[in-house]
Protein backbone atom coordinates (compact mmCIF):
# COMPACT_ATOMS: atom_id res chain seq x y z
CA UNK A 1 0.00 0.00 0.00
CA UNK A 2 3.23 2.56 0.07
CA UNK A 3 2.70 4.71 -2.68
CA UNK A 4 5.57 5.76 -4.44
CA UNK A 5 6.33 9.33 -5.86
CA UNK A 6 4.57 10.71 -9.21
CA UNK A 7 0.70 8.79 -8.38
CA UNK A 8 -0.69 11.82 -6.15
CA UNK A 9 -0.91 15.69 -6.90
CA UNK A 10 1.37 17.61 -4.88
CA UNK A 11 -1.62 19.37 -3.60
CA UNK A 12 -2.80 16.02 -2.09
CA UNK A 13 0.75 15.38 -0.79
CA UNK A 14 0.73 18.85 0.64
CA UNK A 15 -2.15 18.78 2.51
CA UNK A 16 -1.92 14.98 3.98
CA UNK A 17 1.83 16.08 4.78
CA UNK A 18 0.58 18.69 6.86
CA UNK A 19 -2.37 16.62 8.55
CA UNK A 20 0.29 14.30 9.27
CA UNK A 21 2.70 16.18 10.91
CA UNK A 22 -0.12 18.06 12.89
CA UNK A 23 -1.80 14.68 14.10
CA UNK A 24 2.19 13.31 14.87
CA UNK A 25 2.42 16.22 16.71
CA UNK A 26 0.30 15.99 19.20
CA UNK A 27 0.73 12.18 19.20
CA UNK A 28 4.04 13.29 20.48
CA UNK A 29 2.36 14.71 23.01
CA UNK A 30 0.00 12.29 23.89
CA UNK A 31 2.22 9.50 24.21
CA UNK A 32 4.71 11.90 26.55
CA UNK A 33 2.05 11.78 29.02
CA UNK A 34 1.78 8.46 30.17
CA UNK A 35 5.08 7.01 29.14
CA UNK A 36 7.49 5.16 31.44
CA UNK A 37 10.16 3.18 31.72
CA UNK A 38 8.71 0.49 30.27
CA UNK A 39 7.26 1.94 27.28
CA UNK A 40 10.16 2.77 25.15
CA UNK A 41 11.69 -0.60 24.47
CA UNK A 42 8.47 -1.96 23.87
CA UNK A 43 7.92 0.38 21.30
CA UNK A 44 10.98 -0.36 19.84
CA UNK A 45 10.26 -4.03 19.56
CA UNK A 46 7.03 -3.25 18.08
CA UNK A 47 8.62 -1.45 15.84
CA UNK A 48 11.17 -3.74 14.89
CA UNK A 49 8.57 -6.49 14.30
CA UNK A 50 6.87 -4.59 12.56
CA UNK A 51 9.24 -3.65 10.04
CA UNK A 52 10.34 -6.94 9.22
CA UNK A 53 6.63 -8.34 9.14
CA UNK A 54 6.03 -6.07 6.58
CA UNK A 55 8.95 -7.74 4.78
CA UNK A 56 7.28 -10.65 4.34
CA UNK A 57 4.82 -10.61 1.54
CA UNK A 58 2.22 -13.44 1.25
CA UNK A 59 0.82 -14.32 -1.76
CA UNK A 60 -2.75 -13.92 -2.24
CA UNK A 61 -4.90 -14.86 -5.55
CA UNK A 62 -4.36 -13.35 -9.19
CA UNK A 63 -0.50 -12.89 -8.90
CA UNK A 64 -0.90 -10.46 -6.20
CA UNK A 65 0.85 -9.96 -2.45
CA UNK A 66 -0.08 -8.63 0.48
CA UNK A 67 1.59 -7.96 3.61
CA UNK A 68 1.60 -7.71 7.17
CA UNK A 69 0.76 -3.67 8.47
CA UNK A 70 0.53 -3.59 11.92
CA UNK A 71 -1.44 -0.32 12.64
CA UNK A 72 -3.99 -2.42 14.72
CA UNK A 73 -1.93 -4.39 16.29
CA UNK A 74 0.68 -1.74 17.78
CA UNK A 75 -2.37 0.24 18.96
CA UNK A 76 -3.66 -2.69 20.87
CA UNK A 77 -0.60 -3.19 22.64
CA UNK A 78 1.04 0.46 22.97
CA UNK A 79 -2.30 2.87 22.18
CA UNK A 80 -3.11 4.78 19.12
CA UNK A 81 -1.14 7.46 19.33
CA UNK A 82 2.20 5.71 19.81
CA UNK A 83 1.01 3.21 16.89
CA UNK A 84 0.55 6.48 14.90
CA UNK A 85 4.32 7.55 15.59
CA UNK A 86 5.83 3.74 14.82
CA UNK A 87 3.85 3.83 11.76
CA UNK A 88 5.48 7.13 10.84
CA UNK A 89 9.16 6.04 11.98
CA UNK A 90 8.64 2.96 10.13
CA UNK A 91 7.50 4.23 6.86
CA UNK A 92 10.35 7.09 6.98
CA UNK A 93 12.80 4.57 6.97
CA UNK A 94 11.20 2.28 4.68
CA UNK A 95 11.33 5.21 2.30
CA UNK A 96 14.63 6.83 2.85
CA UNK A 97 16.23 3.54 3.06
CA UNK A 98 14.79 1.20 1.31
CA UNK A 99 13.21 3.37 -1.83
CA UNK A 100 9.97 1.69 -0.50
CA UNK A 101 7.64 4.54 -0.45
CA UNK A 102 7.97 7.75 -2.28
CA UNK A 103 9.32 10.79 -0.82
CA UNK A 104 6.83 13.64 -1.84
CA UNK A 105 4.14 11.14 -0.57
CA UNK A 106 5.31 10.62 2.64
CA UNK A 107 2.31 12.15 4.09
CA UNK A 108 -0.10 9.99 2.29
CA UNK A 109 1.41 7.11 3.49
CA UNK A 110 1.34 8.19 7.08
CA UNK A 111 -2.15 9.18 6.53
CA UNK A 112 -3.55 6.12 4.88
CA UNK A 113 -1.32 3.65 7.00
CA UNK A 114 -0.97 5.89 10.65
CA UNK A 115 -3.57 8.34 10.47
CA UNK A 116 -6.30 6.22 8.63
CA UNK A 117 -4.60 2.46 9.74
CA UNK A 118 -3.60 3.29 13.58
CA UNK A 119 -6.15 6.37 14.43
CA UNK A 120 -9.01 4.85 12.59
CA UNK A 121 -8.74 1.09 13.10
CA UNK A 122 -8.29 1.80 16.99
CA UNK A 123 -11.68 3.32 17.23
CA UNK A 124 -13.07 0.78 15.37
CA UNK A 125 -11.57 -1.83 17.44
CA UNK A 126 -12.88 0.17 20.55
CA UNK A 127 -16.26 0.73 19.73
CA UNK A 128 -16.41 -2.75 18.84
CA UNK A 129 -15.24 -4.11 21.96
CA UNK A 130 -16.72 -2.06 23.85
CA UNK A 131 -20.34 -3.15 22.24
CA UNK A 132 -19.13 -6.40 23.14
CA UNK A 133 -18.93 -5.85 26.74
CA UNK A 134 -15.02 -6.14 27.04
CA UNK A 135 -15.78 -10.08 26.85
CA UNK A 136 -12.62 -12.50 25.75
CA UNK A 137 -14.50 -13.30 22.73
CA UNK A 138 -15.15 -9.84 21.59
CA UNK A 139 -11.84 -8.72 22.23
CA UNK A 140 -10.71 -11.11 19.58
CA UNK A 141 -13.41 -10.55 17.39
CA UNK A 142 -13.31 -6.82 17.80
CA UNK A 143 -9.78 -7.03 16.91
CA UNK A 144 -10.10 -9.42 13.92
CA UNK A 145 -12.48 -6.93 12.27
CA UNK A 146 -10.75 -3.61 13.17
CA UNK A 147 -7.52 -5.13 11.66
CA UNK A 148 -9.06 -5.80 8.17
CA UNK A 149 -10.67 -3.07 8.15
CA UNK A 150 -7.80 -0.51 8.63
CA UNK A 151 -6.32 -2.48 5.60
CA UNK A 152 -9.43 -1.64 3.49
CA UNK A 153 -10.14 1.82 4.94
CA UNK A 154 -6.61 2.87 4.48
CA UNK A 155 -6.29 1.14 0.68
CA UNK A 156 -9.94 3.31 0.11
CA UNK A 157 -7.79 5.93 1.04
CA UNK A 158 -5.41 5.79 -1.16
CA UNK A 159 -7.78 5.19 -3.58
CA UNK A 160 -9.54 8.55 -3.20
CA UNK A 161 -6.34 10.24 -3.41
CA UNK A 162 -5.40 8.74 -6.30
CA UNK A 163 -9.06 9.92 -7.73
CA UNK A 164 -8.62 13.32 -6.27
CA UNK A 165 -5.18 13.59 -8.39
CA UNK A 166 -6.65 12.68 -11.24
CA UNK A 167 -4.34 9.33 -11.48
CA UNK A 168 -6.90 7.19 -11.83
CA UNK A 169 -11.33 8.04 -11.02
CA UNK A 170 -12.81 6.83 -8.28
CA UNK A 171 -15.24 3.97 -9.82
CA UNK A 172 -12.10 2.19 -11.32
CA UNK A 173 -9.57 2.56 -8.17
CA UNK A 174 -11.72 2.56 -5.09
CA UNK A 175 -13.43 -0.89 -6.22
CA UNK A 176 -10.18 -2.21 -7.25
CA UNK A 177 -8.12 -1.43 -4.26
CA UNK A 178 -11.14 -2.10 -1.76
CA UNK A 179 -11.15 -5.25 -3.15
CA UNK A 180 -7.66 -6.47 -3.42
CA UNK A 181 -7.24 -5.42 -0.14
CA UNK A 182 -10.50 -6.80 1.60
CA UNK A 183 -8.32 -10.09 0.68
CA UNK A 184 -5.05 -8.95 1.95
CA UNK A 185 -6.84 -7.86 5.01
CA UNK A 186 -7.80 -11.39 6.11
CA UNK A 187 -4.08 -12.25 6.36
CA UNK A 188 -3.32 -8.62 8.33
CA UNK A 189 -6.65 -10.46 10.80
CA UNK A 190 -5.01 -13.96 11.35
CA UNK A 191 -1.32 -12.00 11.81
CA UNK A 192 -2.73 -9.91 14.10
CA UNK A 193 -4.97 -11.82 16.20
CA UNK A 194 -2.48 -14.97 16.41
CA UNK A 195 0.06 -12.13 17.55
CA UNK A 196 -1.81 -11.03 20.15
CA UNK A 197 -3.40 -13.83 21.52
CA UNK A 198 0.28 -15.17 22.19
CA UNK A 199 1.84 -12.13 23.99
CA UNK A 200 -1.83 -12.15 25.97
CA UNK A 201 -0.66 -16.18 27.08
CA UNK A 202 2.94 -14.63 27.71
CA UNK A 203 2.40 -11.18 29.08
CA UNK A 204 -1.25 -10.08 29.49
CA UNK A 205 -0.08 -7.10 31.13
CA UNK A 206 1.72 -5.72 27.75
CA UNK A 207 -1.49 -5.83 26.11
CA UNK A 208 -2.75 -2.20 27.26
CA UNK A 209 -6.43 -2.14 25.62
CA UNK A 210 -7.30 -5.43 26.92
CA UNK A 211 -9.53 -5.78 29.96
CA UNK A 212 -9.25 -8.44 31.78
CA UNK A 213 -12.52 -10.18 33.27
CA UNK A 214 -13.38 -9.93 36.25
CA UNK A 215 -12.78 -13.33 37.91
CA UNK A 216 -16.50 -14.45 40.81
CA UNK A 217 -13.25 -15.96 42.83
CA UNK A 218 -9.84 -17.02 42.51
CA UNK A 219 -10.58 -20.64 42.51
CA UNK A 220 -12.34 -20.68 39.63
CA UNK A 221 -11.28 -19.64 35.46
CA UNK A 222 -11.33 -22.82 33.96
CA UNK A 223 -12.03 -22.95 30.21
CA UNK A 224 -12.95 -19.73 28.54
CA UNK A 225 -11.47 -17.58 31.18
CA UNK A 226 -8.09 -19.47 30.85
CA UNK A 227 -6.40 -16.86 29.88
CA UNK A 228 -7.90 -14.53 32.78
CA UNK A 229 -6.51 -16.36 35.38
CA UNK A 230 -3.38 -16.32 34.19
CA UNK A 231 -4.10 -12.42 34.08
CA UNK A 232 -5.20 -12.78 37.64
CA UNK A 233 -1.94 -14.14 38.88
CA UNK A 234 0.11 -11.39 36.81
CA UNK A 235 -1.22 -9.09 38.46
CA UNK A 236 -1.29 -10.88 42.33
CA UNK A 237 2.45 -11.70 41.90
CA UNK B 1 9.72 -7.13 36.47
CA UNK B 2 12.22 -5.03 34.52
CA UNK B 3 14.52 -8.39 33.87
CA UNK B 4 11.31 -10.09 32.68
CA UNK B 5 10.53 -7.17 30.79
CA UNK B 6 14.22 -7.26 29.50
CA UNK B 7 13.27 -10.95 28.20
CA UNK B 8 10.57 -9.89 26.26
CA UNK B 9 11.88 -7.74 24.74
CA UNK B 10 14.99 -9.71 23.88
CA UNK B 11 12.46 -12.42 22.76
CA UNK B 12 10.08 -10.04 20.28
CA UNK B 13 13.87 -9.23 19.11
CA UNK B 14 14.78 -12.29 18.36
CA UNK B 15 11.79 -13.34 16.45
CA UNK B 16 11.56 -9.69 14.75
CA UNK B 17 15.68 -10.64 13.29
CA UNK B 18 14.80 -14.40 12.55
CA UNK B 19 11.74 -13.06 10.54
CA UNK B 20 14.11 -10.84 8.52
CA UNK B 21 16.53 -12.94 8.50
CA UNK B 22 14.94 -16.53 7.11
CA UNK B 23 11.74 -15.80 5.72
CA UNK B 24 11.99 -12.25 4.39
CA UNK B 25 14.03 -13.70 1.13
CA UNK B 26 11.23 -16.43 0.96
CA UNK B 27 8.61 -13.49 0.63
CA UNK B 28 6.51 -12.98 -2.64
CA UNK B 29 8.17 -11.33 -5.46
CA UNK B 30 4.39 -10.35 -6.84
CA UNK B 31 3.61 -6.83 -6.59
CA UNK B 32 1.64 -5.74 -3.36
CA UNK B 33 -2.04 -4.34 -3.96
CA UNK B 34 -1.64 -1.32 -4.85
CA UNK B 35 1.16 -2.09 -7.68
CA UNK B 36 -1.25 -4.52 -9.01
CA UNK B 37 -4.19 -1.79 -9.00
CA UNK B 38 -1.45 0.28 -10.96
CA UNK B 39 -0.91 -2.46 -13.55
CA UNK B 40 -4.00 -3.67 -14.71
CA UNK B 41 -5.38 0.24 -14.46
CA UNK B 42 -2.66 1.85 -16.09
CA UNK B 43 -0.67 4.09 -14.13
CA UNK B 44 2.22 1.77 -12.93
CA UNK B 45 5.05 3.67 -15.11
CA UNK B 46 3.67 7.40 -13.03
CA UNK B 47 5.17 5.88 -10.40
CA UNK B 48 8.85 6.36 -8.99
CA UNK B 49 10.55 5.88 -6.04
CA UNK B 50 13.57 7.71 -4.10
CA UNK B 51 17.08 7.36 -6.12
CA UNK B 52 19.34 7.78 -3.17
CA UNK B 53 17.91 4.58 -0.62
CA UNK B 54 21.20 2.95 0.24
CA UNK B 55 19.33 -0.23 0.07
CA UNK B 56 16.48 0.34 -2.24
CA UNK B 57 13.76 -2.33 -2.31
CA UNK B 58 15.81 -4.49 0.33
CA UNK B 59 18.72 -5.05 -1.33
CA UNK B 60 22.41 -4.50 -1.03
CA UNK B 61 23.29 -3.47 -3.99
CA UNK B 62 27.01 -4.94 -4.45
CA UNK B 63 25.60 -8.70 -3.02
CA UNK B 64 24.75 -10.78 -6.00
CA UNK B 65 22.69 -13.42 -4.74
CA UNK B 66 19.29 -11.89 -4.29
CA UNK B 67 18.56 -14.01 -0.95
CA UNK B 68 21.21 -12.87 1.08
CA UNK B 69 20.89 -9.60 -0.22
CA UNK B 70 17.18 -9.35 0.73
CA UNK B 71 18.15 -11.20 3.81
CA UNK B 72 20.76 -8.51 4.81
CA UNK B 73 19.00 -5.87 4.56
CA UNK B 74 16.19 -6.71 6.19
CA UNK B 75 18.71 -7.66 9.22
CA UNK B 76 20.11 -4.06 9.11
CA UNK B 77 16.81 -2.48 8.55
CA UNK B 78 15.20 -4.43 11.79
CA UNK B 79 18.06 -3.72 14.14
CA UNK B 80 18.02 0.50 12.71
CA UNK B 81 14.25 0.56 13.31
CA UNK B 82 14.46 -0.61 16.84
CA UNK B 83 17.47 1.89 17.72
CA UNK B 84 15.79 4.86 16.15
CA UNK B 85 12.34 3.86 17.86
CA UNK B 86 14.33 3.57 21.49
CA UNK B 87 16.08 6.98 20.65
CA UNK B 88 13.10 8.90 19.52
CA UNK B 89 11.80 7.20 22.55
CA UNK B 90 13.61 8.14 25.20
CA UNK B 91 13.58 11.36 23.66
CA UNK B 92 10.05 11.64 23.91
CA UNK B 93 10.46 10.79 27.22
CA UNK B 94 12.49 13.49 28.14
CA UNK B 95 9.68 15.84 27.60
CA UNK B 96 11.48 17.77 24.48
CA UNK B 97 8.61 16.12 22.44
CA UNK B 98 8.23 19.44 20.59
CA UNK B 99 12.18 18.97 19.51
CA UNK B 100 11.77 16.05 18.21
CA UNK B 101 8.97 16.81 15.86
CA UNK B 102 11.48 19.57 14.62
CA UNK B 103 14.39 16.85 14.40
CA UNK B 104 11.88 14.75 11.83
CA UNK B 105 10.34 17.41 9.92
CA UNK B 106 14.31 19.49 9.49
CA UNK B 107 15.77 16.19 8.64
CA UNK B 108 12.67 15.64 6.00
CA UNK B 109 13.86 18.85 4.81
CA UNK B 110 17.87 18.19 4.85
CA UNK B 111 16.55 15.10 3.00
CA UNK B 112 14.46 16.66 0.33
CA UNK B 113 17.59 18.76 -0.19
CA UNK B 114 19.97 15.50 -1.04
CA UNK B 115 17.09 14.21 -4.00
CA UNK B 116 17.26 17.61 -6.00
CA UNK B 117 18.93 19.51 -8.31
CA UNK B 118 13.89 30.13 -7.73
CA UNK B 119 11.88 31.09 -4.56
CA UNK B 120 11.05 33.97 -2.78
CA UNK B 121 10.39 33.92 0.86
CA UNK B 122 7.55 35.26 2.73
CA UNK B 123 4.30 34.42 4.58
CA UNK B 124 3.37 32.31 6.14
CA UNK B 125 7.34 32.43 7.00
CA UNK B 126 8.38 34.57 9.77
CA UNK B 127 11.80 34.47 8.71
CA UNK B 128 12.26 37.08 6.18
CA UNK B 129 14.23 36.48 2.34
CA UNK B 130 17.34 38.66 0.80
CA UNK B 131 14.43 39.41 -1.98
CA UNK B 132 13.12 42.76 -2.21
CA UNK B 133 9.79 44.11 -3.85
CA UNK B 134 10.43 45.23 -7.53
CA UNK B 135 10.96 48.73 -7.91
CA UNK B 136 7.39 50.37 -8.37
CA UNK B 137 5.60 47.45 -7.18
CA UNK B 138 3.09 47.19 -4.66
CA UNK B 139 2.63 44.15 -2.29
CA UNK B 140 -0.10 43.70 0.34
CA UNK B 141 0.12 40.87 2.88
CA UNK B 142 -3.16 40.14 4.48
CA UNK B 143 -2.86 37.77 7.15
CA UNK B 144 -5.12 36.19 9.97
CA UNK B 145 -3.49 34.65 13.11
CA UNK B 146 -4.38 32.17 15.74
CA UNK B 147 -2.10 32.21 18.90
CA UNK B 148 -2.75 29.50 22.13
CA UNK B 149 -0.48 30.33 24.97
CA UNK B 150 1.19 27.59 26.84
CA UNK B 151 -1.11 28.99 29.65
CA UNK B 152 -4.00 28.75 27.53
CA UNK B 153 -4.75 32.43 26.81
CA UNK B 154 -5.54 33.05 23.38
CA UNK B 155 -5.23 35.70 20.70
CA UNK B 156 -6.14 36.25 17.47
CA UNK B 157 -5.18 38.91 15.11
CA UNK B 158 -5.30 40.24 11.68
CA UNK B 159 -3.10 42.11 9.71
CA UNK B 160 -1.87 44.09 6.76
CA UNK B 161 1.50 44.82 5.76
CA UNK B 162 2.04 47.11 2.38
CA UNK B 163 5.28 47.09 0.74
CA UNK B 164 6.69 49.43 -1.79
CA UNK B 165 9.68 48.73 -4.03
CA UNK B 166 11.49 51.88 -4.20
CA UNK B 167 14.75 50.95 -5.86
CA UNK B 168 15.74 47.81 -7.64
CA UNK B 169 17.48 46.70 -4.12
CA UNK B 170 15.78 48.55 -1.45
CA UNK B 171 11.72 48.45 -0.06
CA UNK B 172 9.88 49.56 2.51
CA UNK B 173 7.10 48.05 3.98
CA UNK B 174 4.90 49.34 6.77
CA UNK B 175 2.46 46.82 8.58
CA UNK B 176 -0.20 46.44 11.91
CA UNK B 177 -2.96 44.01 13.11
CA UNK B 178 -5.85 44.29 15.71
CA UNK B 179 -5.50 42.16 18.58
CA UNK B 180 -8.24 40.34 20.02
CA UNK B 181 -7.23 39.09 23.38
CA UNK B 182 -8.81 36.11 25.48
CA UNK B 183 -6.85 35.38 28.58
CA UNK B 184 -7.73 32.03 30.42
CA UNK B 185 -8.83 33.85 32.98
CA UNK B 186 -9.34 37.52 33.19
CA UNK B 187 -10.98 40.33 30.96
CA UNK B 188 -10.65 40.15 27.18
CA UNK B 189 -9.29 43.05 25.50
CA UNK B 190 -8.74 43.69 22.17
CA UNK B 191 -7.04 47.03 20.41
CA UNK B 192 -4.23 47.91 17.31
CA UNK B 193 -1.31 46.12 17.58
CA UNK B 194 1.82 48.04 17.65
CA UNK B 195 3.10 49.12 14.06
CA UNK B 196 5.97 47.85 11.99
CA UNK B 197 7.96 49.82 9.61
CA UNK B 198 10.64 48.23 7.83
CA UNK B 199 13.30 49.18 5.49
CA UNK B 200 15.03 46.53 3.35
CA UNK B 201 18.15 46.61 1.50
CA UNK B 202 19.85 44.05 -0.63
CA UNK B 203 23.60 44.32 -0.98
CA UNK B 204 24.75 41.15 -2.54
CA UNK B 205 22.56 39.37 -5.22
CA UNK B 206 22.99 35.55 -5.31
CA UNK B 207 25.89 34.44 -7.31
CA UNK B 208 27.67 30.88 -8.11
CA UNK B 209 28.16 29.71 -4.09
CA UNK B 210 27.35 33.48 -2.71
CA UNK B 211 24.28 33.42 -1.22
CA UNK B 212 22.38 36.47 -1.40
CA UNK B 213 22.28 39.05 1.07
CA UNK B 214 20.65 42.27 2.95
CA UNK B 215 19.82 43.89 5.75
CA UNK B 216 17.02 45.89 7.44
CA UNK B 217 16.08 48.06 9.67
CA UNK B 218 12.59 47.59 11.29
CA UNK B 219 11.33 50.69 13.66
CA UNK B 220 8.20 49.25 15.82
CA UNK B 221 5.86 52.18 16.43
CA UNK B 222 4.12 51.66 19.87
CA UNK B 223 0.41 52.00 18.45
CA UNK B 224 -0.90 49.43 20.59
CA UNK B 225 -2.74 50.22 23.67
CA UNK B 226 -0.13 49.44 27.03
CA UNK B 227 -2.69 50.26 29.91
CA UNK B 228 -5.08 47.24 27.41
CA UNK B 229 -1.95 44.88 28.11
CA UNK B 230 -1.62 44.99 24.48
CA UNK B 231 1.76 46.56 23.75
CA UNK B 232 5.06 48.01 25.88
CA UNK B 233 4.03 51.86 24.97
CA UNK B 234 7.55 51.93 23.63
CA UNK B 235 9.43 51.94 20.40
CA UNK B 236 11.66 49.55 19.79
CA UNK B 237 14.01 49.41 16.79
CA UNK B 238 16.74 46.51 15.31
CA UNK B 239 18.86 45.41 12.23
CA UNK B 240 18.56 42.31 11.17
CA UNK B 241 21.01 40.84 8.44
CA UNK B 242 19.47 38.34 6.08
CA UNK B 243 21.39 35.79 4.00
CA UNK B 244 19.24 33.39 0.96
CA UNK B 245 20.93 30.59 -0.51
CA UNK B 246 18.97 28.54 -3.79
CA UNK B 247 20.63 25.29 -3.18
CA UNK B 248 18.30 24.15 -6.14
CA UNK B 249 16.02 24.86 -8.82
CA UNK B 250 13.41 23.70 -5.90
CA UNK B 251 14.95 24.48 -2.19
CA UNK B 252 16.19 27.75 -1.18
CA UNK B 253 17.36 28.17 2.49
CA UNK B 254 17.45 32.07 4.50
CA UNK B 255 19.24 32.93 7.52
CA UNK B 256 18.34 35.72 9.52
CA UNK B 257 20.37 37.27 12.50
CA UNK B 258 19.29 39.96 13.78
CA UNK B 259 19.25 42.55 17.35
CA UNK B 260 16.64 44.65 18.78
CA UNK B 261 16.68 47.45 20.83
CA UNK B 262 13.94 47.03 23.45
CA UNK B 263 12.77 50.92 24.17
CA UNK B 264 10.79 49.15 27.29
CA UNK B 265 12.50 50.04 31.10
CA UNK B 266 13.58 46.84 32.87
CA UNK B 267 13.11 44.29 29.40
CA UNK B 268 16.29 43.21 28.13
CA UNK B 269 17.55 43.47 24.29
CA UNK B 270 17.14 40.87 22.20
CA UNK B 271 19.03 38.75 19.37
CA UNK B 272 16.70 37.06 17.19
CA UNK B 273 18.17 34.05 14.87
CA UNK B 274 16.13 31.92 12.42
CA UNK B 275 16.71 29.30 9.62
CA UNK B 276 14.21 28.49 6.88
CA UNK B 277 14.14 26.16 4.28
CA UNK B 278 11.52 26.36 1.05
CA UNK B 279 10.83 23.82 -1.15
CA UNK B 280 8.88 24.07 -4.45
CA UNK B 281 6.81 20.99 -5.01
CA UNK B 282 5.26 22.30 -8.03
CA UNK B 283 4.88 25.81 -10.26
CA UNK B 284 1.71 26.05 -7.65
CA UNK B 285 2.68 24.63 -4.46
CA UNK B 286 5.42 24.84 -2.21
CA UNK B 287 6.17 23.44 1.47
CA UNK B 288 8.39 26.09 4.13
CA UNK B 289 9.35 25.23 7.34
CA UNK B 290 11.34 27.01 9.87
CA UNK B 291 13.06 27.50 13.15
CA UNK B 292 12.56 30.74 15.16
CA UNK B 293 14.18 31.76 18.23
CA UNK B 294 14.67 34.51 20.82
CA UNK B 295 17.84 35.34 22.97
CA UNK B 296 17.04 37.36 25.92
CA UNK B 297 19.95 39.32 26.64
CA UNK B 298 20.24 37.92 30.01
CA UNK B 299 21.62 34.61 31.85
CA UNK B 300 18.15 32.96 32.21
CA UNK B 301 17.25 30.46 29.04
CA UNK B 302 13.85 30.08 30.42
CA UNK B 303 12.47 33.59 29.22
CA UNK B 304 14.17 32.52 25.51
CA UNK B 305 11.44 31.77 23.37
CA UNK B 306 12.35 28.82 20.35
CA UNK B 307 9.57 27.52 18.11
CA UNK B 308 9.21 25.53 14.83
CA UNK B 309 6.79 26.13 11.71
CA UNK B 310 5.53 23.83 8.77
CA UNK B 311 3.51 25.89 6.05
CA UNK B 312 3.00 25.95 2.32
CA UNK B 313 1.59 28.55 0.41
CA UNK B 314 -0.36 28.25 -3.31
CA UNK B 315 -0.30 30.55 -6.53
CA UNK B 316 -3.57 30.83 -7.29
CA UNK B 317 -2.62 33.44 -10.43
CA UNK B 318 0.85 35.08 -10.14
CA UNK B 319 -0.54 37.90 -8.56
CA UNK B 320 -1.98 36.57 -6.10
CA UNK B 321 -0.25 33.95 -3.44
CA UNK B 322 -2.08 31.64 -1.00
CA UNK B 323 -0.57 30.61 2.40
CA UNK B 324 -1.27 28.89 5.84
CA UNK B 325 1.16 27.61 8.31
CA UNK B 326 1.44 25.51 11.87
CA UNK B 327 3.69 27.40 14.45
CA UNK B 328 4.48 24.92 17.39
CA UNK B 329 6.16 26.46 20.35
CA UNK B 330 9.14 24.46 21.78
CA UNK B 331 9.10 25.58 25.26
CA UNK B 332 7.74 27.09 27.53
CA UNK B 333 8.20 30.87 26.71
CA UNK B 334 7.11 30.25 23.19
CA UNK B 335 3.23 29.93 22.51
CA UNK B 336 2.15 26.68 22.60
CA UNK B 337 0.00 26.36 18.96
CA UNK B 338 0.57 29.19 15.99
CA UNK B 339 -1.91 29.17 13.33
CA UNK B 340 -1.57 31.81 10.36
CA UNK B 341 -2.88 31.78 6.66
CA UNK B 342 -3.29 35.10 4.66
CA UNK B 343 -3.20 36.53 0.79
CA UNK B 344 -0.23 37.95 -0.60
CA UNK B 345 -1.47 40.38 -3.43
CA UNK B 346 0.58 41.70 -5.91
CA UNK B 347 -0.01 44.97 -7.99
CA UNK B 348 2.42 45.37 -10.87
CA UNK B 349 1.47 46.66 -14.62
Amino acid sequence: MHIPDGFLSHGINAATFIISAGACAYGVKRVNRNFGEREVPLMGVTAAFIFAAQMLNFPIAGGTSGHFLGAVFSSVLLGPWASLIIMTIVLVVQCLGFADGGLTAIGSNIFNMGIVGSLGGYSIFFILYTLFQKSRKGFFIALAISSWLSIVMGASAAAIELAISGTSPLKVALPAMAGIHAIIGIGEAIITATAVSLILKTRPDLVTSYVPPTLPSPSRGEGEGGGGKEVFHEKSS
Amino acid sequence: MKSRLDGFILIGLGISLLLALFLSPYASTSPDGLEKVAETKGFSEKGESWKHAPLPDYSIPWIKNKKVSTALSGLIGTIAIFFIVLGIGRLIKKNRSKKILLLILLSYFISLALTLTSAFAARPLTTDDAGTVEKGVFQLELGFDGIRQDNHGRELSPSLILSYGLLEQMDLGIGSGYLFFHPKEGKKENGFADTELKLKYRLIDEKDWRPAFAITGPLKIPTANESKGLGSGEADFGINAIATKNLSKRLALHLNLGYTFIGEDHVDNALNYSLASQFILSDKWALVGEIVGVNNMNRRHGDDPLSGLIGTYYLITDKIIWDAGLEIGMNKAAPDFRFTTGLTLLFKP
